[in-house]
């Protein structure tokens, strides 16, 4: 075999490799052609035998090979049909709704007086996923009032135990961290129809976080809250973005998580602060361009009786200069805080 | 000798702990009785443990919703072996609330310890009360108010927070809103904020929302956000603006809200797609901007489902974040398979290298085990490893684990 040969082999293999671990198959299993089933007149019940009767309960009445085979007399080949006209995608969602729905085909056949294209409409015009949605529903049932008290449990069985992210209301998106806050600004309720008050609590109270990636360690996800080795990052972060710890943090809500890993100021402790941080006027004095930069950050620890550290260097003619920005006016009165911790020497 | 200013501090602090531990008892009588009474009729309760094995040591949730109450919820979460030297007790209370809704969700009241956020309004935690009032069709008054929180039941002098929203629903095209808030800290006014909030749905698949917030004390603009958003979960576009100033969003009162007067602003755009049966790709390109330094963030990410009933996947990530002088690159995988029906295995590991070296280190490594099994998906039991190193620790090695029972409403 010559190289080019052997290069061709191998491309070809990793080629095939490739597209079974993405999940394409040219003769894999596909959707199956309901439309194709629609426009030949084909009746629903003709394949889906005893649907109109399932009372919730039983299983969804998937075509098995004996109904196929009442039209399509010789079979192509001797497998199960379902192997490769149904998409597994589309039967797993099927049994997802059997298990977190509660649903009776059989009251509804008789409302729509058999029509199940009344409910399933893509069925004519695609061969994806045929499971109506939510607006569907309400096109007939008024469930104005339990949708208005999230009441979910009469369809649903138990909404967040089903841990399924909406499709088709609030999207959960790429970068949905971000987006959550300004989302749930204008719409909280309809974030209360899954969400519970600790959603929020866990990451925005101030007691002691209960984060979502911690507590759910056994679920892992990419997208969460100060997920992974966020201790060894969050300072570059904070200092990325400094305003962004305060919209969730109190001043002192780092104070007390330094204070219980012992990376504090003191004898024995991991200061968090790099040589050179503080020092004489003169010498390296990287604290002032990074206060600048996070003054958050320096709140988060020193707020509060901590601000009579800066006082001492930084009160009106003392050793540490004015810390105000270039250019910087108040409308504050000098007798209020913070401006008399300086100006005049009082708290 | 102690002077009666400060015996009546702390007279005053114990009236506010014993205060804190009377609410405290209620609302977990009122979780326990409304338990115990609904066992004749269906009713839905959850109830969970978490621990690992450094301090705060476990945590404890509850939740509790009656079939024949629908309207009524209450819920605990609260943390156990916090530090036994702790002043105020060996715990801390995260969320203890009560929720009233009438039956046409005309009217919603919450009372207790929860956080709360509205419109503009940046979540705050507070022990207190929450109104929300339907006056016409489409238009609705909310209003609250209470004790902004303070670690472990200490005390606070004169320290409340009072505010409200207005809002109208424009049909089915969305809502819009106006709040106002003010705080105070021992008396002193803090922060005086009023804001504007906008949601647009104008087409199917195309969303806006945007929220601004005013601060009145000190006269600016504290927090600006809008994002634009275009599709479905399979295929999305989001485009965004974030501008907030830290000086502002402090309080009025912190010597450090003196210190600077630049926003800090990101602007960006992020996606997703579908692109293979099995295969979404996550991207994020945003340029961002802190006092007088600049940086790009970038994020790739990419979701391998293991098999076509989603019983396992494989997650990559790999980004590039900060402004000058605090860059870093971040390489994340995480996996988990349901090897049986009950069971799962996940594992996640993180590299994170910064261009610049804290302490002596500049590659900081972190790494998680973890096995979670179910019976009749009911009981859940789970147990997980955990290593990492960062700027101020070589090594640390963490346990945790986690019990939960969940009874849904039949």
């Amino acid at each position: 075999m010559t190289a080019r040969m052997f290069l061709f082999v191998a491309l070809s293999m990793l080629v095939v490799a490739c597209a079974a671990i993405l999940g394409i198959k040219p003769d894999g299993p596909k959707p199956f052609e309901h439309r194709a089933h629609v426009l030949k007149g084909v009746n629903c019940l003709q394949c889906h035998r005893g649907v109109d009767a399932e009372q919730g309960d039983s299983p969804m009445h998937m075509p098995e090979d004996q109904d196929c085979l009442r039209c399509h007399e010789k079979p192509h080949n001797p497998n199960p049909c379902s192997g490769c006209h149904s998409s597994p995608h589309v039967r797993a969602g099927v049994l997802a709704a059997r298990e977190h729905l509660k649903f009776e085909h059989a009251k509804h056949t008789e409302a729509v007086e058999g029509k199940c294209v009344r409910c399933h409409m893509d069925v004519a015009e695609h061969d994806g996923p045929l499971r109506p949605t939510m607006a569907t529903c309400f096109g007939c049932h008024e469930h104005e009032k339990q949708w208005s008290i999230n009441d979910c449990d009469g369809c649903h069985v138990d909404l967040q135990m089903e841990h399924v992210p909406p499709s088709s209301h609030v999207v959960h998106g790429p970068d949905f961290m971000r987006e959550h806050g300004v989302r749930a600004a204008g719409e909280m309720g309809l974030c209360q129809s899954c969400h519970t008050e600790r959603t929020c609590a866990s990451c925005h109270g101030v007691t002691i976080a209960a984060l979502p990636a911690r507590l759910h360690f056994d679920e892992p996800r990419r997208a969460d809250m100060h997920r992974a080795g966020f201790a060894s990052r969050h300072a570059l972060e904070a200092r990325t973005d400094p305003a962004l710890c305060v919209t969730c943090h109190t001043e002192s809500s780092c104070q007390s998580c330094h204070a219980r890993s012992g990376v504090v100021a003191g004898a024995g402790n991991h200061s968090p602060h790099p040589v050179g941080w503080v020092g004489l006027p003169g010498q390296s004095n990287a604290h002032g361009p990074a206060a600048r930069l996070d003054p958050v950050g320096c709140a988060s620890c020193h707020g509060g009786s901590g601000e009579q550290l800066c006082v001492g260097c930084h009160r009106v003619g003392g050793p540490g200069g004015n810390p105000h920005p270039a250019g910087f006016s108040s409308s504050r009165s000098m007798s209020e805080l913070p401006c008399r911790l300086c100006h005049m020497g009082t708290l | 000798m102690v002077s009666r200013r400060e015996r009546r501090k702390d007279v005053r602090a114990d009236g506010s702990r014993r205060l804190g531990n009377v609410t405290f008892g209620a609302c977990v009588c009122f979780v326990v009785l409304t338990v115990s009474s609904a066992r004749a009729q269906r009713y839905g309760f959850g109830v969970e443990t978490w621990g690992q094995t450094y301090r705060p040591a476990g945590l404890v949730q509850l939740e509790s919703r009656l079939k024949a109450y629908p309207w009524l919820t209450a819920e605990a979460q609260a943390w156990a072996g916090t530090s036994p030297s702790a002043e105020g007790g060996n715990g801390d209370v995260v969320v203890l609330a009560v929720r009233a809704r009438d039956e046409l969700g005309r009217a919603e009241a919450s009372g207790g310890r929860f956080v709360l956020s509205t419109g503009a309004v940046r979540p705050v935690h507070i022990d207190g009360g929450y109104l929300r009032g339907q006056l016409t069709q489409g238009f609705a008054l909310e209003t609250f108010a209470g004790v902004p929180v303070t670690p472990r039941f200490s005390s606070r002098a004169y320290d409340w927070l009072v505010g409200g929203r207005a809002s109208h629903r424009l049909g089915s095209y969305g809502v819009l809103g106006a709040s106002f808030v003010e705080r105070r800290d021992h008396g002193r006014e803090i922060d005086q904020e009023v804001g504007g909030d906008l949601t647009l749905y104008l087409r199917p698949n195309l969303s806006t929302a945007a929220r601004a917030s005013y601060d009145l004390v000190s006269r600016g603009l504290s927090e600006i956000q809008v994002t634009e958003a275009w599709g479905s979960s399979l295929r999305r576009l989001e485009a965004f603006v974030a501008v907030r100033n830290p000086s502002l969003i402090l309080p009025a009162t912190s010597l450090f809200s003196v210190l600077s007067n630049v926003p800090s602003a990101q602007g960006g755009l992020s996606g997703r797609m579908r692109v293979a049966p099995r295969l979404t790709l996550d991207a994020l390109l945003s340029y961002r901007a802190a006092s007088e330094t600049y940086g790009v963030r970038t994020k790739l990410g990419a979701r391998l489902w293991l098999d076509d009933e989603g019983k396992g996947a494989l997650e990559g990530e790999l980004t590039r974040d900060g402004v000058q002088g605090s860059q870093w690159t971040g390489l994340r995988a995480l996996t988990y398979h349901d090897v049986l029906k009950a069971l799962r295995l996940s594992g996640e590991v993180e590299l994170v290298i910064a261009d610049v070296a804290k302490n002596g280190s500049r590659v900081w490594p972190w790494a998680r085990l973890s096995g979670r099994y179910l019976v009749h998906e009911s009981w859940l039991f789970s147990a997980g490893v955990e290593g990492s190193a960062s700027p101020e620790f070589v090594k640390v090695f963490q346990a945790l684990f986690r019990v939960g029972y969940q009874r849904a409403p039949i």
